[in-house]
């Protein structure tokens, strides 16, 4: 289905560092970068699969999920935003109303829209 | 050969919209364009694959994503399909330069969401999708 997601950010500086620390977790990286753009796109690999951009108009009320391979990971990442400057949206947990083995954690970014991360195995 | 990663990043992408039925049709229109359909539905609520769209709480603005297309002719046929179906022109088919053979178009969804489709050229993929079973 998709391609690439990217929301657009008041302030790339800011946003760009606050997603370099919590998707680190998760083992991802800004792979492309058009800093006069002000422009980044993050992967694991040279392929970017979200981007942050400053440019209007900001993106509100937005949700993008990524996926985790363990539980480990999701506890990691909500740590991770918490300390890069997010605010606490739902601390890691097992959502049983989505499915017996949702393993979730939500964080708002510094534009408030709700970041999640997500592992869909059995613990 | 360069090598790249799909379906492993993202888990889902969640749009709040301001009138559901309005975007059903929209979201309908533009995803059967690419080869992709509403996949699930309930009250207040759509999705298709990863996408999910309900209509219970502010709308989501400003947001951009990109589906996958298999070729030039599903961009164009997006392109046309978006504007059919209440979309607004944010950029019609046709190369852009960031990287040699990126296709894509743009339109805006009827929340003024930024929606594309592209075709990043001849690609050896090695499944079509991934599917995941509990």
């Amino acid at each position: 289905m998709f391609d690439h997601v990217g929301l657009n950010v008041k302030d790339y500086a800011a946003s760009r560092a606050f997603y370099e620390r919590a998707l680190a977790p998760l083992g991802y990286r800004v792979v492309m970068a058009f800093d006069e753009w002000k422009a980044a796109g993050f992967g694991t690999d040279d392929r970017p699969e979200f981007w942050i951009a400053e440019r209007e108009p900001f993106t509100t009320g937005g949700h993008v999920a990524f996926t985790c391979d363990d539980r480990a990971t999701v506890d990691a990442f909500h740590d991770a935003a918490i300390g890069a400057g997010g605010s606490d949206n739902g601390g890691p947990g097992v959502r049983e109303h989505y499915h017996p083995a949702y393993y979730g954690a939500f964080v708002h970014d510094l534009d408030g829209n709700n970041v999640e991360a997500v592992c869909h195995k059995p613990a | 050969m360069p090598e790249s990663h799909a379906g492993r990043l993202l888990d889902h992408v969640h749009l709040r919209v301001a009138d559901l039925e309005r975007s059903k049709r929209f979201y309908r229109s533009v995803l059967q364009a690419v080869g992709r359909d509403i996949t699930d539905e309930g009250d207040g609520w759509f999705s298709s694959d990863e996408l999910f769209v309900s209509a219970d709480a502010t709308p989501t603005s400003g947001f951009h994503f990109a589906v996958q297309a298999a070729d030039t002719d599903a961009v164009e046929r997006f392109h046309e399909a978006g504007l059919i179906a209440g979309g607004r022109d944010n950029g019609r088919a046709g190369e852009r330069n960031y990287h040699p053979g990126y296709f894509s178009a743009y339109v805006l969804d009827p929340d003024g969401n930024n929606v594309e489709a592209v075709y990043h050229g001849e690609v050896d993929r090695s499944a079509p999708s991934v599917l995941l079973r509990w």
